[in-house]
């Protein structure tokens, strides 16, 4: 690594020496290895005067005769300072710094830049950290690790999606994930639904086909500033991932990777076990709900005809769901000589999910390789090639019989599930299925027989050409591209709801993204201290995403799910969308001493969506740093190394395509009640329909404005370490299609509207509580706190609706409140909050439209504890959500049908509610008299009522969880010197083991109904999280 | 060195000098500028028919007491209705599909001269505005779909209806009927007449004559309702029903009639009787008490052409209506069930018959708003609608019409107006949402109120859509209740 260091940083050569005294000499050495350390400074501290260890770490420098203080820096390693007194010999070693103090990082386009010269906050994660505690999603292993991150996976599906905010929300209908990028070419993370309006897939989304085998690691670029150079896509952050590559100079390595995983339901419903199946205490084998009479063991005639008895089944619902596992094994191949380097590396996923006949195989081929030419040529390349297999994905959602979970969840607390698992129970002797409980589907029949699938193939890479005609010059042009082939197949046996003959859906996703960046550097010593980094760059970024969506029923052979097989088809329902950018940028970076830092950027960004007047824009940005330490003797050892660091910056923003012009779209099925029939042309006659939302000529880009202020604080020779920041960043300008009053003619406007703030902390604390011999115990926090508004918005509008979200509650952005207003039905309350009662039924009014929650948390914190002792590693995580509400659909259907354990009290009694009954009331609403509630419900109604009401949906969404327990051994190399293996490690693993404090009842407050998108906090019988327990051996030859 | 940099300066201009083409894919590349205006029709005509046969027509029909929804869709048999439809009906299916797509293709017609074209769209927009304003009481009309208005006013009920009243106007206005042939008229592209210009004006003329006895008992329209009847206007009038505005469906299944769908798509659960295979019958609309007794007290044929028995009971098996709201269900086998004249594939999506046009002159003759021969227009009335069943199994003989006419002469009744008007809530069966509106109008006949629903009188309105309420400053806080009464409502 630190010969990488040396090449990638230009060394301060120190010319001044004059006339001295007399020479003091000697070695540097590598404390670690011994060997000697060539190109280390050493400097007589308080003057200019310094040299360089030569090629066997030696040096002399003259000195004045009454000594002095010399001074040894190199990259990678702790600074050593030596009194000279009268010694003429000054041997140094000199210590690993531990704490990178000076590691590299990889910014923008694959620039490399010590972070010590960064103006903005930036945190790693090293491959370790994906491996020991494996996600086959990385998304998901950065929860708790990354201060200012926030992670959430959306449900148990397998190949689910997950989603990744920084620093909050800054776009209520834009995108607010952040731009991935995969060895300088930026990838694509899509989340394209194939949904109809109350129910759908969960088809992942495309970040997490990342391989965590083949992550050398990953780096959060967290502010504007850090990512001016990716022009508006890096608005929200980048996530800079860099490969595994093989070594220079180094001996041809295998390296073997064998995991295997078990997942089970992270939390299941606390169920009751006294009643069953019926209503008004009447058993009633057609029912779904369970407010029949208290369990008495009677004998009754069960929902398939067969006599039951009436008595519990208390694991009918986790019985339903089995032990998912997962296997991943990768083998890689890696080494280099001193021109070249090799990896190649093959790895295979296979996942079965928690839910019954659902399952994801993965295969991943990654292969690159660089090399020097001896005309000061170089080029390198990597190719990742994938192939995703997914068979049997469930349907989530409600109101819907092929979606599982929803009927499992709230099954009756007597049904024996198991019952109905088989072919003969669900199907009738024609094939056709057995309708199950009164009118919806059995579940088995929806997961065996409607088997959905997803094929991904998948591409990426890019090759790189350089020149490097002198130490100062370097003109690099890389091509990188991301192809994805995405292919779903949803079918439906004969006889499912809804598709009486059969039917399919398939829709095919073709997305390309290609991108050019053609990067020149100058690197000149301006003087001996002042150093100047400039980069002149162009990119050219092409994203292409074609969907065809076939829908089909009435299939004639009704085995054969091809659209070419249905008698009712609508014509392919085709997008292609285009978005182009050509960007110019530089950046100049200055550096004095090497501990003061200057940088600034700008860019010019040409984007296809704007109108032609208003689709060329530029933005600046500054940002400056300075290492304390270094540039001022403190003379104290409290602290060995400070740094403060602010930046300033501007981004651009774009939209999607299209919204320009208005235009009409030919029609192909025509939406009706239930399922699709109808289609076009009919009778022989097109249709076409108008735009939905009001184009827009006039756009402009929206501009994104942050700062930031932090430090980097070490105290106690690194034993404990601050990085604090301090941000603001707000984006003006924003394109919103705003929603408007339909009876404009549109559901939605095109404007430039609105403003939101983000402002906020971000603390890691590192410290090395104990440290005894081999034993070393290091302890982290990340902590992050967010401050979200939405600042200003157009003038006819208090509100613009947050978009994806499809029935009620909704979720909205309202003028000086967090972006994510839960916004549904509540009970009408009197002047002095008492609910309303209804004078007839006993039972609470309600109202629509109002405010019930806010999902934005106020805080998340992870905290890490890792104990080493030799090869012996143990390390724990906690991650802490603190705020922001949800709601859940699944807990009010639960206690709605009397399935849970809150619901078993007071069924024998009857209860009046708290509450005044309304006698009168004016024009709007409001109560003019009431009176004591008087009047007598039944358990039954209470939970009944509070189903209807959004308000007792929503829940405060803190949690604190296990997130990762792991301890990994590696075994000492001594024990193979006659084998030829190179290490050996082990690890068990253990991720989302518990929830340590929750305030929502019965579900994992960390789940998503609507995916990756910006509807969060809203669940509705999301398939539940996965706990995961797992074994991990890797082996190196 | 100052080579390689002028080198990259100009390779830098060079690749950004090409970028005005480059960046030229705003197109979307599967939508069109500019279509012809027929496929606007088309599409406003489908999604009106759509929401009439999905959701108006049995929601009306239930709330009217002309059959009972069980096991699906039974929330307006307590005057309940769906929120989510509502809205859709509102946002998508109204105020784009039908008023401003229609607008864009008028545009179209008008930069051409296509006056046929322009009429043929604004009467569809007239039907469809009475569909709105009958649903909600109050709705924006004046400034909708108009740049100026990005928050629309609400306008009364009353001034609706004057604005539609000038829309017709307006439309009927333009027709010439000389020129019926394209591009001056929609004709292969009109789903409803094929471009019969004589048959739209008939259509129009109705429209009026519907609209006018709306208002017949809350506004002084006499002298207009007198006029046109004695105009010799083109009305739907033949008794034949050749030249009723119907939109119609087909025996396959991508053109099919979209209530049918609902039922046959949930066939395996139990939406027929004896089973899924075997069907004989829908099971999840029952004859109603109300219509039942109705029926029976006038003995009229038509009872056995709405409703069948039981499929395992004789075919003049006496069965029982089901009660509306809350209540006890009659024993499977004793139910009447909404026979498959109604229920089928390719039920028509009757929009204006000549039996309404019939009726509505005989009530506006006998009580005097215009001067005209009462019974003759009953007896049409009666043919045209006994006559819709002419060639099915359903047929009423020639000689049961005549005998029903004999044995109701009006000048036998003690409240022929009521009558008629009772004539007309029976001859709107199937089409729920002008029986709706007929009946809140009329109040006849008398109704017993659901049990069991939120509100203590037959519904009058549907509450406006939350979503438009958050989203249009001009609307109003809250949306008047269901048991409101629109303005057009007799009140006695």
């Amino acid at each position: 690594m630190k010969k990488i260091l040396l090449t990638c940083f230009m060394l301060v050569f120190v010319l001044y020496a004059w006339a001295q005294d007399r020479t003091v000499g000697g070695t540097v050495t590598d404390g670690e290895t011994g060997e000697p350390l060539p190109g280390v400074t050493v400097l007589l501290k308080g003057t200019g005067n310094g040299v360089n260890t030569d090629l066997d770490g030696k040096y002399r420098i003259s000195v004045p005769s009454e000594g002095g203080t010399l001074v040894f820096t190199f990259i990678g390693m702790n600074r050593v300072e030596k009194e000279i007194g009268s010694k003429s010999v000054i041997d140094v070693s000199m210590a690993t710094d531990v704490q990178q103090l000076s590691e590299v990082i990889v910014t923008a386009s694959g620039i490399e830049r010590e972070s010590r010269a960064t103006g903005y906050a930036v945190q790693t994660v090293e491959s370790d950290e994906f491996l020991k505690s494996r996600e086959s999603n990385i998304n998901n292993a950065l929860a708790g690790k990354v201060a200012g991150v926030d992670v959430n996976a959306s449900s148990g599906t397998v190949g689910g999606s997950s989603r990744v905010v920084i620093r909050g929300v800054s776009s209520i209908s834009g995108n607010n994930q952040p731009l991935y990028v995969v060895d300088g070419v930026p990838i694509q993370n899509t989340n394209i639904a194939s949904v109809d309006r109350f129910s759908g897939v969960d088809y992942g989304n495309r970040a997490g086909d990342i391989n965590p085998d083949d992550i050398e690691s990953m780096t959060v670029l967290k502010g504007g500033a850090a990512a001016a150079l990716y022009g508006q896509r890096a608005r929200n952050g980048v996530i800079v991932i860099t490969t595994k590559k093989g070594k220079k100079n180094s001996k041809m390595s295998v390296t073997v990777n064998s995991s295997v995983r078990f997942d089970s339901p992270f939390r299941l419903p606390d169920y009751q076990n006294e009643y069953g199946q019926g209503s008004i205490n009447k058993l009633d084998s057609a029912s779904q709900a369970n407010w029949g009479p208290r369990f008495d063991g009677r004998s009754f005639i069960a929902p398939d005809s067969s006599t039951a008895t009436y008595s519990a089944v208390p694991d009918n619902v986790e019985n339903f769901y089995r032990t998912g596992q997962t296997m991943i094994n990768s083998v890689s191949l890696a080494g280099g000589d001193d021109k070249s380097t090799y990896r190649f590396g093959i790895t295979q996923l296979d996942q079965e999910g928690i839910v019954p006949n659902t399952a994801i195989s993965r295969t991943t081929f990654n292969l690159n390789g660089s090399r020097n030419f001896d005309n000061n040529f170089y080029s390198s390349f990597a190719v990742t090639y994938q192939r995703s297999d997914n068979d049997g994905r469930p349907e989530t959602g409600f109101n819907n019989p092929n979606a599982v979970a929803s009927i499992v969840t709230t099954i009756p607390r007597n049904i024996d599930l198991d019952r109905y698992k088989d072919r003969d129970v669900y199907l009738n002797p024609d094939g056709s299925p057995v309708p199950f409980l009164g009118i919806t589907q059995n579940p088995f029949f929806s997961l065996n027989e409607n088997v959905f699938t997803q094929d991904v193939n998948r591409l990426f890479g890019y090759g790189l050409i350089g020149f490097r005609p002198t130490d100062w010059l370097n003109i690099s042009w890389r091509l990188g591209t991301d192809v994805i082939y995405d292919n779903r197949k949803q079918i439906y046996q004969a006889g499912s709801s809804g598709y009486v003959d059969g039917g399919l859906w398939n829709d095919r996703i073709f997305e390309q993204q290609t991108n050019s960046d053609l990067l020149v550097t100058v690197n000149k010593d301006i003087t001996d201290r002042l150093n100047l980094n400039l980069i002149l760059g162009h990119n050219v970024n092409d994203i292409y995403v074609e969907s065809a969506f076939d829908r089909g029923q009435d299939l004639t052979d009704p085995t054969l799910f091809v659209i070419q097989n249905a008698n009712n088809k609508e014509a392919s329902n085709v997008i292609n969308n285009r978005t182009r950018i050509i960007g110019a940028f530089f950046d100049a970076g200055f550096s004095w001493d090497n501990y003061l830092f200057l940088n600034i950027t700008g860019r010019n960004d040409w984007n296809s969506t704007l109108p032609v007047d208003n689709n060329s824009y530029f933005f600046p940005g500054v940002s400056g740093s300075a290492v304390l330490t270094d540039a001022f003797d403190f003379g104290s050892d409290l602290f060995n190394f400070l740094k403060v660091r602010a930046n300033w910056s501007q981004v651009g923003g774009s939209t999607t395509p299209f919204q320009l012009s208005p235009v009409f779209f030919p029609q192909t099925s025509i939406f009706q009640l239930f399922g699709v029939d109808n289609t076009y042309p009919f009778n022989g006659i097109p249709g076409f329909a108008g735009n939905n939302a009001r184009a827009n000529a006039e756009l402009r880009p929206e501009i994104t404005t942050s700062y930031e202020v932090g430090g980097e604080f070490h105290f106690f020779l690194s034993k404990l370490i601050v990085d604090a920041t301090y941000y603001v960043q707000q984006t003006d300008d924003q394109i919103v299609n705003v929603p408007v009053a339909p009876s404009t003619g549109f559901s939605s406007f095109f404007l430039n509207a609105g403003s939101i703030r983000n402002s906020g902390v971000e603390v890691k604390i590192t410290g090395t509580p104990l440290e005894l011999g081999d034993f070393k115990w290091v302890s982290t926090v990340n902590f992050a706190r967010n401050v979200n508004e939405l600042v200003s918005i157009q003038d006819e509008f208090e509100f613009v609706d947050v978009p994806g979200t499809r029935t009620d509650p909704g979720l909205r952005a309202y003028l000086g409140e967090p972006v994510g207003t839960i916004f549904g039905s509540d009970w009408r309350r009197d002047s002095e909050g008492n609910i309303l009662i209804n004078p007839v039924s006993g039972l609470r009014l309600s109202q629509d439209g109002q405010k019930i929650g806010n999902i934005t948390p106020d805080f998340r914190l992870g905290f890490q504890n890792e104990f080493s002792f030799k090869g012996l590693s143990v390390s724990a995580l906690i991650d802490w959500r603190q705020g922001g509400q949800i709601h859940s659909q699944t807990v009010q259907s639960l206690r709605g049908n009397g399935a849970v354990m809150e619901t078993v009290e007071g069924r024998d009694l009857a209860y009046i509610d708290n509450g005044v009954i309304l006698l009168d009331e004016d024009e709007d609403g409001n109560a003019i008299s009431t009176r004591p509630n008087d009047i007598a419900i039944t358990a039954q109604q209470f939970w009944g009522q509070q189903n209807t009401v959004d308000a007792d949906g929503v829940f405060d969404a803190t949690y604190v969880k296990l997130r990762e327990l792991s301890a990994s051994y590696t075994l000492p190399s001594a024990w193979f010197n006659d084998l030829p293996i190179g290490s050996l490690s082990l690890g068990v693993e253990g991720r989302n083991l518990a929830l340590l404090y929750s305030k929502i009842p019965h579900i994992d407050p960390e789940v998503s109904f609507y995916g990756s998108g910006n509807a969060q906090g809203i669940e509705a019988f999301n398939l539940p999280t996965t706990r995961s327990l797992g074994v991990n051996v890797k082996l190196t030859f | 060195m100052k080579k390689y940099i002028t080198l990259l300066l100009t390779g830098l201009i060079i690749l950004t000098s090409c970028e005005e083409d480059f960046l030229d894919v705003n197109t979307n590349p599967n939508a069109s500028s500019e279509v012809p205006p027929g496929t606007l029709l088309m599409n406003a005509s489908i999604a009106l028919s759509q929401n009439r046969l999905n959701t108006l027509n049995p929601d009306g029909a239930a709330f009217i007491q002309h059959h009972k929804p069980v096991v699906v869709l039974t929330a307006p048999d307590t005057y309940g209705f769906s929120e989510i439809g509502n809205n859709n009906f509102w946002e998508f299916s109204f105020y784009q599909d039908i008023i401003k797509d229609p607008n864009l293709a008028i545009n179209i017609a008008l930069e051409e001269g296509n006056n046929n074209v322009v009429a043929q769209l604004k009467l569809l927009q007239a039907f469809a505005w009475i569909h709105g304003i009958d649903r909600w009481g109050e709705m924006p009309f004046y400034q909708v779909n108009n740049p100026d208005f990005v928050n629309p006013e609400f306008d009364e009920g009353a001034d609706v209806y004057q604005g539609i009243l000038d829309l017709l106007d307006e439309a009927l206005g333009l027709i010439d009927l000389n020129n019926q042939d394209e591009p001056f008229t929609i004709v292969t592209f009109d789903h409803i007449y094929g471009g019969n210009m004589n048959n739209w004006e008939a259509f129009g003329n109705s429209l009026k004559l519907r609209a006018l006895m709306r208002l017949s008992y809350v506004e002084n329209r006499d002298a207009e309702i007198s006029a046109l009847l004695s105009s010799g206007a083109n009305f739907i009038d033949e008794v034949d029903g050749s030249e009723d505005a119907i939109f119609r469906y087909y025996n396959q299944r991508s053109n099919q009639n979209f209530d049918y769908a609902t039922f046959d798509n949930f066939s395996n659960l139990g939406s027929y009787l004896p089973s899924a295979t075997d069907r004989q019958h829908q099971a999840w609309r029952l004859a109603s008490n109300r219509m039942v007794t109705l029926l029976e007290d006038d003995n009229d044929p038509r009872l056995t052409s709405f409703f069948v028995p039981y499929y395992t009971q004789p075919d003049d098996y006496e069965f029982t209506g089901a009660v509306n709201g809350a209540a006890p269900l009659p024993d499977p086998a004793e139910r009447g069930f909404v026979s498959d004249f109604y229920i089928r594939q390719d039920a028509p999506d009757v929009w204006f018959a000549a039996s309404e046009y019939w009726l509505l002159a005989a009530e506006a003759y006998q009580r005097g708003l215009a001067t005209g021969d009462a019974q003759t227009a009953f007896a049409n009335g009666t043919t045209a609608h006994m006559g819709i069943f002419d060639g099915t199994e359903y047929e009423i003989a020639d000689a049961d019409v005549t005998a029903y006419i004999a044995a109701n002469s009006l000048n036998g009744k003690t409240d022929p107006v009521s009558f008629i008007q009772q004539e007309l809530y029976k001859a709107l069966y199937g089409n729920g949402v002008e029986a709706w509106s007929h009946w809140r109008r009329t109040k006849r006949p008398a109704l017993t109120p659901a049990v069991g629903g939120p509100i203590n009188t037959v519904i009058s309105r549907i509450p406006l859509p939350q979503s438009t309420l958050g989203s249009n400053s001009n609307a109003p806080d809250v949306s008047p209740l269901r048991d409101v009464p629109v303005f057009f409502e007799r009140l006695n």
